[in-house]
């Protein structure tokens, strides 16, 4: 039994879904414009599904059947379930663009100057309310220091503090 | 140097060492954990069942059983009624007191417990027959109807059903080489597997009116009985597949006249079933070995589409030790076949398809098939059927002997993007691949999903790179270090009961098929993997193996300690992580050392005793001084080295003496729990590149890091690790030396958008 691409996977049994469900984000703190600067990526057809069904289309990403204003959907959709807060006060997201590569979907984003990072809290929705078995992996890298931490259903943000 | 002193400095230097160890005291002891250890605690013992070289032991045993089944398929009603008679051969040293029997279809019963296991909150959408179905009272009706239980003098045979297994108790225990035959009455209806998603059922087309019937699990099975789960009665949850006797199989299948039907087994009576246009076609399609001929064609199912027959007719199949029985049927099918040479043996490559399956499926179905045929058939064994079937089934991918169902559809206007071709490419592999893994080489898969799907994952790859070069087949092991790396909450290891799996395609299909390709080109190589590979296939084609026959046989038939492999790989959870945490460089003096001397002082020496000799000193170091570095190339520049050499080397043999003169010690690291193979390249500064492979018992006695010293005649510019990515290093940031400072993807990202 083998993955099948139909939306239809997600009902009752998966028995022929030969797939998992993941992004991953990096968040790196760019020293020149005092930003922070967000990568994120998951599957094509994962969010060409999701777009689909909340958008009410039908388009194919990656192909000549995209729909003309898709960029503007795509934003709408990751800058509705991406959210950033430094020391507590939510980041203005400018949502750079998109770029395909294989079967994923990569996406780009980046706050404003931000002031010296003491808190800083990311919350990932991306395709949690779609598939149960979600996983949004966040990987930041601020200050030398490192830090990895999974979101998934029932977990979708967390709090990290910065000493230095 | 005399040897009395070489072994009075070997003896030395391990005491030293030993010595500093020591200081460490009433630490608690341990077990072995040693990640080489041996997978004796894991592992059942060997017997005359199953020896511990992974082959079927002398005592090795299965069961038999032979169905004789008449089947109507009523297709204005969408049910199905089935007679069938059933010989079981007792072929194991016990006696039975009763049988048990699989019901599958009661996984769809009104009320199985299959959807009362499934935690989660709602659906992202239902249809309205799902909205009716679930909440509105009418769930569907599902489930056999059992209308009797005989022995072949037509008395009651008593039974109780326990969900999808049923009980059969046998008047007096059948004994040990004894045959026992006996009656099942049955119907039920079939579920609509767009609906309900489900292995069988049909899918009805609202245009024209008809059904495609894709139907299996439809009749009552025997459940497998063996010498390592005794009976194999775990119930069917709706996942974890099925373990199933081999036999023979006479089956009738009464169906529409208008009907095109293939089943597993011989079509006894083609000739009567076909037009005699129809059979013309067939009879040169099994000369055509190049190219599918269409025997039934899209103009004359569209006319077909139009009516719906009373009349009926009856297609009759004998299959000869298979596992299982499967058929598909519909007024709507395109049928084409090609011939494939298998050994010295032609077989038949099929497909039928509706016509929403064209133009993609009269391209490419019979051609993949007949690849597959062909590429498993080198991998493994000569393919032994006779024929191999690829049915269209809308969000399909399930296998049976012969037969199997594979989506990829066509947008309406018959258009398709290349990821539903590709889709349709690689489940159709897939699929006719299972003939092997498990038709044939029968594991069982209610207990082990990844011995069928792992294995025919890996076998897959390899087909698809030989129907299109450069296929992008998803079971790579840069494919799975995304999976391998997640949450440990929701990894299990591969060795886990099939229902009870998180990512159930990562860890029983991606990861097992990754491992093996690991095996095959890092840790093997080719041809003794090949060997090893092919040799579990053949020893264990038409029985019944387990796990650690698999394990055994490719140790057995490699001479390669794999434990530790299949202990990471198999039974934890864990990943490949290699990197290099650090470099030194070392240069040639022959003035003594601080280690040097503290050795000689402690055994009473002084350095000179030891005669002339030549050290390494870290240019870190406090035995480094400038100008050591003066001593550019040793063969030249350290006079009794040269002296040693022209006194033991002549002519071409002292000329082509390589002239070693920069020496490093590398120190890799490994994060990663599984130990793996460094495989490494050396970049020159002349621009040349050496590539080393150290083996994975590097870590034997040091999980964390290894130092390697590495002496060459050319200067290291750059160290790379795994560059072709064959380990499924889940972190490759420390892969390099020096340290790659990669502009990041979105400054790329950015710069591309500004010169636009
Ligand atoms: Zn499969």
């Amino acid at each position: 039994m083998k993955k099948i691409l139909s939306l239809l996977l997600i009902v009752l049994f998966a028995f022929t879904v030969h797939k998992y469900h993941l992004s991953l984000t990096k968040i790196v703190f760019n020293v020149k414009s005092n930003s922070l600067q967000i990568t994120m990526h998951c599957f094509i057809d994962d969010i060409e599904s999701v777009i689909n069904k909340t958008e009410n289309v039908t388009c194919e990403l990656a192909t000549k059947r995209e729909v003309k204003n898709i960029d503007s959907l795509l934003q709408k959709y990751v800058l509705s379930n991406f959210i950033l807060k430094v020391n507590q006060k939510k980041q203005l997201l400018k949502y750079i663009g998109k770029e395909y590569e294989k079967d994923l979907i990569y996406f780009y984003l980046e706050t404003d100057s931000v002031p010296k990072i003491n808190f800083l809290e990311v919350q990932n929705k991306i395709l949690l309310n779609t598939f149960d078995d979600q996983q949004n992996i966040i990987k930041i890298n601020l200050n030398s220091q490192k830090k990895t931490f999974y979101l998934k259903n029932g977990n979708d943000k967390e709090m990290l503090k910065f000493d230095k | 140097m005399n040897k009395v002193l070489s072994y009075l400095i070997i003896t030395l230097i391990s005491f030293v060492s030993f010595a500093q160890e020591e200081k460490v005291k009433n630490e608690k002891a341990h077990y072995n954990t040693n990640k080489f250890k041996q997978l004796k605690e894991e592992f059942n013992t060997p017997n005359t069942y199953r020896t511990a070289s992974g082959a079927p032991g002398k005592d090795y045993f299965q069961q038999q059983v032979d169905y004789k089944m008449d089947i109507i398929l009523d297709d204005k009603n969408q049910k199905i009624f089935g007679n069938q008679t059933i010989t079981y051969h007792n072929n194991s040293p016990d006696a039975l007191a009763y049988l048990w029997i699989q019901l599958d279809q009661n996984v769809r019963a009104a009320d199985s417990k299959t959807p009362d296991i499934e935690g989660g909150g709602p659906s992202v959408f239902y249809k309205p027959e799902q909205f009716t179905q679930k909440f509105l009272g009418k769930p569907f009706d599902g489930g056999f109807k059992i209308e009797y239980v005989k022995d072949i003098n037509n008395n009651d045979l008593d039974y109780v059903i326990n969900q999808t297994m049923m009980r059969l108790d046998l008047p007096k225990p059948l004994q040990a080489g004894e045959t026992t035959v006996f009656k099942m009455k049955w119907w039920y209806n079939i579920p609509e597997h767009t609906v309900n998603r489900s292995r069988s059922g049909y899918e009805h087309f609202e245009k024209d009116g008809n059904n495609n019937y894709i139907i299996a699990q439809f009749f009552p099975r025997l459940a497998v009985y063996n010498n390592v789960e005794g009976w194999q009665n775990l119930q069917f949850w709706g996942r974890g597949e099925f373990a199933l006797e081999f036999g023979n199989y006479h089956v009738n299948i009464t169906t529409p006249s208008d009907h095109i039907l293939d089943a597993t087994g011989k079509l006894l009576n083609r000739k009567k079933m076909l037009t005699k246009v129809e059979y013309k076609r067939f009879e040169k399609a099994m000369k055509s070995f190049d190219k599918p001929i269409i025997i039934v064609t899209q103009e004359e199912v569209i006319e077909k589409e139009k009516h719906f027959s009373d009349k009926t007719k009856t297609w009759k199949f004998y299959a000869e030790n298979v596992r299982d029985f499967a058929f598909a049927s519909s007024r709507k099918y395109i049928l084409d076949i090609m011939a494939v040479k298998i050994g010295n043996k032609t077989v038949i490559a099929e497909s039928m398809y509706p016509k929403e399956g064209n133009p993609l499926w009269e391209e490419h179905s019979t051609r993949v098939v007949a690849n597959t045929l062909e590429s498993y058939s080198k991998q493994l064994f000569d393919y032994p059927y006779h024929k191999a079937i690829s049915v269209h089934g809308k969000q399909q991918g399930m296998e049976y002997p012969m037969i199997c169902w594979n989506y990829g559809r066509p947008r309406e206007d018959g258009t398709y993007s290349e990821r539903t071709k590709n889709g349709m490419i690689g489940v159709i592999t897939h699929e006719v691949g299972h003939n092997w893994f498990p038709m044939i080489v029968n594991s069982d898969e209610r207990q082990w999903t990844w011995m069928d799907e792992g294995l025919n994952s890996y076998t897959e790859i390899m087909a698809e790179q030989t129907y299109q070069k450069g296929f992008p087949s998803r079971s790579f092991p840069k494919n799975v270090t995304e999976y391998m790396r997640g949450d440990q909450d929701q990894l299990s290891p591969i060795m886990s009961q099939s229902n009870n799996i998180y990512n159930f395609g990562m860890n029983a299909y991606a990861k097992p098929a990754a491992g093996l390709y690991i095996l095959r080109e890092v840790i093997l190589g080719h041809e003794l993997f090949d060997k090893a590979f092919s040799t579990y296939a053949k020893r264990w084609k038409f029985k019944h193996p387990t796990p650690e026959d698999f394990f055994r046989t490719m140790e057995d038939a490699s001479a390669t300690d794999l434990d530790w492999f299949w202990r990471g790989w198999f039974y934890t959870t864990g990943n490949v992580d290699v990197g290099i945490k650090g470099i030194k460089k070392y240069v040639v003096t022959t003035k003594p050392t601080t280690r040097v001397k503290k050795m000689a002082a402690a055994y009473g020496m002084k350095p000179k005793d030891f005669g002339p000799v030549i050290y390494l000193v870290d240019t870190e170091s406090e035995d480094y001084t400038v100008g050591m570095e003066n001593i550019k190339n040793p063969i030249e520049d350290i006079q009794f080295l040269k002296d040693y050499l022209a006194n033991n080397f002549k002519g071409a043999e002292h000329a082509n003496l390589k002239n070693t003169r920069y020496f490093y010690e590398i120190i890799f690291e490994k994060p990663g729990d599984i130990p793996m193979p460094i495989i490494v390249d050396y970049i020159f500064t002349d621009g040349t590149k050496m590539r080393k492979q150290y083996p994975a018992q590097i870590w034997r006695k040091n999980d964390k890091e290894v130092k390697k010293l590495f002496a060459s005649d050319k200067e290291i510019k750059e160290i790379n690790i795994d560059p072709d990515q064959l380990t499924a290093d889940v972190n490759i940031e420390n892969n390099y030396w020096p340290k790659k400072v990669e502009e990041t993807k979105i400054e790329k990202f950015k710069k591309k958008l500004k010169d636009k």
